[in-house]
């Protein structure tokens, strides 16, 4: 299966039931969140318990309309980009742009950490970017509609503070294209 | 993971069982990954904050990496070659990839898209950059700012390149975790990436020493690394 373009394809359904109400909507996150300690090497599961993981002084909890109505992008640290443009580096807090429509492939990694398992995403790019999951929920009313534009960074060896200015710009793109649900995908 | 997700308390979180880099499950499973899509996004409809995390209670289908790897295209161990010998992994690279390359013609032709390419090399080139820097430390055609990355991409690209044959055999979507013990355990390529690491460690060229440190080998195989 290929990404579809699904995200230009409903823009117009999305746009023609937008309502001030939806596009002050603040964009609301759900991450999906990996491994068992268990299933992890000693190796692996102390490098990943041993991560600063700060504490936030505010809980940024909001709500929003209902799913049907939401404005889906993804969100992804696998490390993405088109084929063709730039890698990304050994250490890199930039971010690439995926529009909805790029045919999947075009669409290749270059996540600098060897430790994670390529070998779903090679056959399958939906393991990491699933867009057309999102397309097919959308399709059958699930999720209102898919955004037009996507995104994806690179984690490895951030401390939170280091990547927050690439965080509040993606935020803004996403506000520019009107999402009020954000999928984030980390690998 | 769950643990790191408990203390950092995001707003909405699915937690699921899957191994690291495939966070919606099995590959060319539709009806799994919606299951798993929907269920995170339903997340976004719950009022009960300020922190909800959740779990996905399924384990992926074929999870249990089952798959037999016996009878790989070399299933010979090859015996780890140390710089000197470099010529000669080279050689069993060669021939590795002129067994695998039907798997991975078949690979190309049933998922129409490949993300090996990265390094801006075709893959024989590749195999000969890398004997180059395993020979002599370096490689003239890549200036020297540019070595710990091109090295980077260039095994990146060699191990995707293998890995996406394997996974071609009848019977080849194995688990991640066999696909590398495969890779790394099992061949000449694997093998020559084993054996520039001590060479990147010992670089005076800060790139090539920063991969060699930290993305060359995966923590979970470096086992294999010579003490």
């Amino acid at each position: 299966m290929t990404s579809s373009d699904c995200g230009s394809r409903q823009r117009s359904k999305r746009s023609a039931r937008a309502t001030p109400v939806t596009r002050l909507a603040k964009t609301c996150s759900v991450g999906v969140i990996m491994v068992r300690l268990s299933d992890l090497t000693p190796e692996d599961a102390e490098h990943l318990l041993a991560k600063d993981c700060p504490r936030f002084a505010t809980e940024p909890f909001v709500t929003g309309p209902p799913l049907r109505e939401r404005r889906v992008a993804i969100v992804t640290t696998a490390g993405l980009h088109l084929a063709g443009h730039a890698t990304f580096e050994l250490r890199d807090t930039s971010y690439r742009v995926i529009p909805g429509g790029t045919p999947s492939d075009r669409i290749t990694m270059s996540h600098s950490s060897v430790n994670f398992d390529r070998s779903g995403f090679q056959q399958d790019i939906n393991i990491v970017f699933p867009i057309d999951r999102l397309c097919e929920l959308a399709e059958a009313g699930e999720i209102g509609t898919v955004a037009d534009f996507h995104y994806s960074l690179m984690g490895a060896g951030w401390e939170p503070h280091e990547i927050a200015d690439t965080a509040h710009q993606i935020a803004g793109l996403l506000k520019e294209d009107e999402v009020n649900a954000a999928l984030l995908v980390p690998v | 993971m769950r643990e790191n997700t408990e203390q950092i308390r995001p707003p909405r979180a699915l937690w699921v069982p899957f191994p690291l880099g495939r966070p919606f499950g099995a590959p060319h499973d539709a009806a799994f990954q919606r299951d798993v899509a929907r269920c995170a996004l339903t997340l976004l409809e719950r009022r009960d904050g300020p922190v909800i995390l959740e779990d996905f209670a399924r384990d992926a289908p074929g999870q249990d990496g089952e798959t037999d790897m016996e009878g790989m295209v070399c299933p010979v161990r090859l015996p780890r070659p140390d710089p000197m010998g470099q010529s000669t992994t080279i050689t069993d690279i060669k021939r590795e990839m002129a067994q695998l390359a039907p798997w991975r013609e078949r690979f190309l032709t049933a998922n129409g898209r490949t993300i090996v390419g990265i390094s801006g090399m075709a893959i024989e080139e590749a195999v000969a950059f890398l004997g180059t820097v395993l020979e002599t430390g370096r490689s003239d055609p890549v200036d020297d700012g540019d070595l710990g990355l091109a090295v980077r991409n260039t095994t990146e690209d060699l191990r995707n390149w293998y890995v996406e044959a394997a996974s071609a055999r009848p019977g080849g979507a194995a688990s991640g975790e066999l696909l590398a013990d495969w890779f790394w355990g099992e061949t000449a390529a694997g093998a020559l990436i084993l054996a520039l690491h001590p060479v990147a460690l010992a670089s005076e060229n800060s790139g090539f020493r920063h991969v060699g440190e930290r993305a060359l080998v995966p923590r979970a195989q470096q086992h294999r690394l010579a003490d």
